[in-house]
């Protein structure tokens, strides 16, 4: 198991990790469980048992800490970005049927509203789209595999993600 | 005021209601109050003064009498038939909502499926789905209906 620390890259650093390689792959795991809002290429990766690393911790500059083997490198490599691909696009969905759903409503409410003989009722009183989807229970779904993910990767964050 | 009579069209009749009639009219009227999803030709109406109301009523029992006037008719083209569309749309969009999601459920447990650390999760499982959608039932077609009753003064008779 090798430990890693990850950093933010500096804007001036025309240093970048080799197409493949461990570090690039540790700062895609960091990019996802830390949240970081910015491409995996914004991040470095230091093995920390390295003294770059011992100086980046004293300065307070590591964002996280990670381990990695080959399994949990062919893990991520194999499983999780499909995984991940999998579950955005199940959140898009949701997201899509939603305003869908959303405008539809609307436009019902609207009509109603504008009718002289039924503009006593709404008709999204009745109906919470946004609640109702909530019951997909989706976002537990999420948090779980992202804490299966912390575990396997031993995450431990260290310093608030820059936005 | 005319009253009209809903009856069932009878399979090979090569009888319909021409388009933008008051029979046409008093046949939706009759979908709507039943709030059956019924083909456009399902029901054939006539006025009660029309003699072929006399002799389908012996042919055939009347499935509803609808009241149509020159105002309600009115009521029914400007307001009552574009929150029918749009009610409608409400449902077609839940359906949409609910294969796609559905879909992109199924694509997702594979996905976990296919892993080798994480098969499990079971998605379809975990996700309720069916708790979702129950909670989504919308009621305007309901109230419509209910008012559309009324405005008419639709009797069903079976």
């Amino acid at each position: 198991m090798s430990k890693y620390l990850v950093i933010t890259r500096s804007t001036k650093s025309q240093a970048i990790h080799t197409a493949g390689s461990v570090e690039e792959t540790v700062c895609e795991i960091a990019k996802n469980l830390l949240h970081f809002r910015g491409p995996a290429d914004g991040l470095m990766a230091i093995p920390a048992d390295t003294k770059i690393a011992t100086f980046a911790a004293l300065k307070d500059e590591a964002l996280c800490s990670i381990e990695v083997n080959d399994k949990t490198l062919a893990t991520w490599r194999n499983d999780v970005t499909a995984i991940e691909d999998a579950i955005n696009s199940f959140q898009s969905t949701r997201d899509h049927a939603e305003n869908l759903l959303d405008r539809a409503l609307a436009d019902l409410d609207e009509a109603y509203e504008s009718s002289s003989g039924f503009n006593d009722y709404t008709p999204s009183n009745d109906i919470s789209v946004y609640g109702a989807l909530d019951q997909l229970g989706a976002n537990d779904l999420e948090y779980n595999f992202q804490q299966a993910l912390r575990e396997m990767y031993k995450f431990n964050p260290l310093k608030v993600v820059p936005m | 005021m005319t009253k009209y009579l809903v009856f069932k069209n009878q399979p090979n009749s090569g009888q319909v209601n021409a388009p933008g009639s008051r029979g046409e009219m008093a046949c939706t009227i009759a979908k709507v109050v039943s709030q059956d999803a019924l083909p456009k030709d399902f029901y054939i109406a006539f006025p009660l003064e029309n003699p072929h109301s006399t002799w389908e009523s012996l042919k055939d029992t009347a499935k509803f009498s609808v009241e149509i006037d020159d105002e309600r008719a009115e009521l029914w083209e400007k307001e009552i038939l574009p929150l029918t569309d749009l009610s409608e749309a409400v449902d077609d969009a839940i359906g949409e909502a609910y294969s796609s999601i559905v879909e992109a459920a199924m694509t997702l447990d594979k996905a976990f499926e296919n892993s080798k650390n994480f098969k499990d999760i079971k998605v379809l499982e975990n996700i309720g789905m069916d708790r979702a959608f129950d909670n989504l039932e919308h009621y305007s077609f309901g109230e419509i209906s209910e008012k559309v009753e009324e405005i008419f003064e639709v009797i069903t008779f079976n």
